[in-house]
């Protein structure tokens, strides 16, 4: 949780311009924790209706339900007092679902009918990716605004195909040394692309940040395989020293459960660990080489042990709970990632104005609407 | 006429003021500064966003302006009307009656919605399409099995013995659109029929049986039972219907419950096809007394694949895994028929004598 008060952001001075308290055009940064206010048992309401709804009207309502989990999670999260705003309406996402549906149906038929199709289909796909990539990004950014202001992205399909298509198949002849810097022209790509009112992001990616997770990655994971192993060496010899005769049939099918369970367990750290040192990793980095020309700068304080915590606790809750538990998890990921994150705003930005919706007439906010299409399916 | 209180936010602009807003019968709105008292705007229509427990209905207006109420309770009365879902989503009631609805129509979608709609769309296979599927299939099978090292004679022979049995079982029941030979090693003792109609037999199965046309004539006709009920093709439209409604209905959830459905379906397919087995059974037994032959001939045969594939007992609880029912449970289907049925031409059938019927169950192999 936050732990700025709502409304009144802690003060802060911007720390290359000194801060002008008098009324000129100096500009001064307020700076504050972003705050999540969703609750989990409120959530898990809209999540187990919406799956009840969109089963009951095969599969409709999932539009609906994809936008009041969009709407409730954005609505909740608070920048300097200020919720974001999911704009997409219902009927525009079902129109997007229906086409990628009757695409994807066509697409499989095709494929199970001709078995050469799939080779075709391939080929197509790895050009058509990079575009439905951008539209998604698009769309997404499109439908965000934060004080009435809107997202945009202006990433081209070259650098799309570029970054997503030609370098990941480079790293491939390379044995995969060369992945963290395809990785960061990814998230380079990306956020580079993001602008919000007309003000564009801009990342400073280090690519040595890249390897240096990859390394701790790697490293962590050798560690965790020689401690399971050694634990489970230990576990197997004490059995062996204790039992005699007829115990070991009974015994031995206990000790089976039970090293299946630690085993469980044991995957269950070693992934969220390994997720945590990427995500917190990375998400620090980029938070903390992001800029909004002149508007904002941002900080991410993510500790790769309290998150890996959250991670693990978060998917043994779900396995547990058959599923039951994920509108929980998913609140307590949102509240966690919010609560490490400070953003510094320029109070310039009491007086943005978007020009993505001043430019546009009736004409084009309708071509928009055919354009505006969410072809993904989640 | 309501006042309200809250937040005007200007078009295309981060600018906020404090302001409140009267609402008319006719979902006219007008909005004054609280500090001035100035009109800010006023609109003949707005709409909402989704109303949400714990958020605000903010209230957009055409120009893009919009009005943020601070009471997060409030609902405009044009929306009234759309109430009851947030309310459900709040209710203690309706949220534990979807807890249990969810599962239970999810059970009744896979164990007995999908099945009937596959079951019903497959009458209305296009002849093209079935032969089409046979032939891809085939494709398939020559990947993994070789052609059949039977003399071109025996393979004749077989055939046309079979045909013929299966003429006589009536017009109303379908003929095979071709039947055909393999080879395989691997595979062993075997025989399926292709969605579309064609049927297999593996050279090892035929070899098994030669000493006992009419088993090996069991077989066949357990595949024909398949043929004629039009199970490969229902299994088809089961697989994809299952694999549409997924993605549809569970595209929003994560890994953990992805894997979950994924089992279930994966038993719900297994129970459907058991039920097949079962199906295809009773129509080869049936077939058998209608060609005045005894359904020993099926329970030799089951207790040669039995015995050819030795396959360790079965565990109970794995049987909900397995694809095929019993081989004890099916002998003793087909045990039930002797010395109550009879043949179409009146005989009665002679009890059989337990000991020549094999005694491991094991589940076969087939496909």
């Amino acid at each position: 949780m936050s732990t700025t008060e709502h409304g009144s952001p802690t003060m802060s001075v911007n720390p290359i311009e000194p801060a002008v308290t008098s009324d000129t055009q100096q500009p001064t940064f307020r700076t504050s924790t972003v705050e999540f206010s969703g609750q989990g048992g409120e959530f898990f309401g809209i999540w187990i209706v919406n799956i009840l709804l969109t089963i009951l009207t095969l599969g409709i309502y999932s539009a609906w339900a994809k936008v009041r989990t969009q709407q409730y999670f954005y609505g909740h999260t608070k920048v300097d007092g200020h919720a974001f705003r999911y704009l997409a309406t219902p009927i525009q996402i079902l129109k997007g679902r229906l086409l990628a549906f009757a695409v994807i149906a066509v697409l499989s038929i095709l494929s199970q009918l001709i078995p050469i199709f799939n080779l075709i289909f391939l080929v197509v796909a790895i050009f058509v990716m990079p575009w439905l990539l951008i539209q998604g990004i698009k769309f997404n950014l499109r439908m965000t605004a934060y004080r009435n202001v809107r997202f945009g992205f202006h990433g081209s399909y070259g650098d799309a195909f570029l970054n997503f298509i030609v370098f990941p198949v480079i790293a491939i002849f390379t044995f995969y040394l060369l992945m963290p810097y395809v990785l960061k022209r990814m998230d380079k790509f990306i956020y580079d692309n993001v602008s919000y009112g007309g003000k564009k992001l801009t990342v400073h990616t280090k690519t040595g940040t890249y390897y240096e997770a990859a390394f701790k990655v790697i490293g962590v994971s050798f560690a965790a395989g020689i401690v399971l192993a050694i634990v489970f060496g230990i576990l197997a010899s004490v059995v062996g020293l204790n039992l005699t005769g007829d115990d070991i049939g009974a015994a031995g099918g206990m000790m089976g459960i039970l090293m299946g369970v630690i085993y469980m367990l044991g995957y269950v750290l070693v992934i969220s660990l390994i997720q945590a040192i990427y995500r917190t990793t990375i998400r620090n980095h980029l938070f903390a080489n992001a800029e909004l020309e002149n508007l904002a700068t941002f900080k991410s304080n993510a500790a790769t042990v309290e998150y890996s915590v959250l991670l693990a606790t978060n998917y043994l809750m779900i396995g547990f709970s058959l599923g039951l538990a994920y509108p929980v998890a998913k609140v307590r990921h949102a509240a966690y990632l919010a609560s490490v994150t400070e953003v510094s705003v320029n109070t310039e930005i009491d007086k943005l104005t978007d020009p993505l919706t001043q430019e546009s007439s009736t004409f084009l906010e309708e071509a928009a609407d055919l354009y505006d299409i969410d072809f993904s399916l989640t | 006429m309501q006042q309200l209180f809250g937040h005007f936010q200007y078009a295309a602009s981060s600018q906020q003021i404090a302001a409140y807003l009267f609402e008319h019968a006719d979902f006219r709105v007008d909005v004054f500064a609280s500090e001035t008292g100035e009109t800010l705007h006023t609109a003949a229509d707005f709409h909402c966003g989704e109303l949400l427990p714990g958020l605000p209905s903010e209230l957009f207006f055409a120009d893009g302006s919009c009005f943020i109420p601070s009471d997060t309770g409030y609902v405009p009365a044009k929306y009234q009307h759309k109430s009851w879902l947030p309310k459900l989503e709040r209710n203690r009631l309706g949220i534990l009656s979807a807890v249990i609805l969810v599962p239970a129509t999810c059970a009744w979608l896979f164990f007995v919605g999908i099945p009937a709609f596959a079951k019903a769309l497959v009458p209305y296979t296009p002849e093209p399409l079935a032969e089409f599927i046979d032939q891809q299939s085939l494709v398939a099978i020559d990947a993994i099995l070789d052609p059949s090292k039977l003399p071109v004679l025996e393979q004749q022979k077989l055939r046309a013995e079979w045909s013929e049995a299966f003429k006589k079982l009536g017009p109303e029941i379908a003929q095979p659109r071709y039947i055909d030979f393999r080879d395989a090693e691997d595979l062993g003792a075997n025989a399926f029929a292709l969605p579309g109609g064609t049927m297999i037999m593996t050279d090892q199965l035929a070899i098994l049986l030669k000493d006992n046309p009419d088993a090996s004539l069991a077989v066949m006709l357990h595949e024909l039972g398949h043929v004629q009920h039009r199970h490969g093709l229902q299994m088809m439209a089961s697989s994809a219907s299952t694999a549409v409604i997924v993605a549809v209905l569970f595209n929003d959830l994560e890994s953990v419950s992805e894997v979950i459905i994924g089992g279930a379906s994966t038993l719900v397919q297994a129970k459907f096809s058991r039920g097949m087995e079962t199906e295809a059974d009773d129509f080869a037994n049936q077939s058998l007394l209608k060609l005045n032959k005894s359904p020993q001939a099926f329970i030799d045969a089951m207790a040669a694949l039995a015995k050819a594939h030795d396959v360790e007992e079965d565990k109970s609880w794995t049987s909900y895994f397995s694809s095929h029912p019993e081989i004890k449970a099916r002998i003793d289907a087909a045990k039930n028929l002797l010395g109550t049925a009879e043949t179409a031409d009146g005989n009665a059938i002679p009890k059989a004598d337990d000991d020549k019927a094999a005694k491991p169950p094991v589940t076969d192999q087939k496909q």
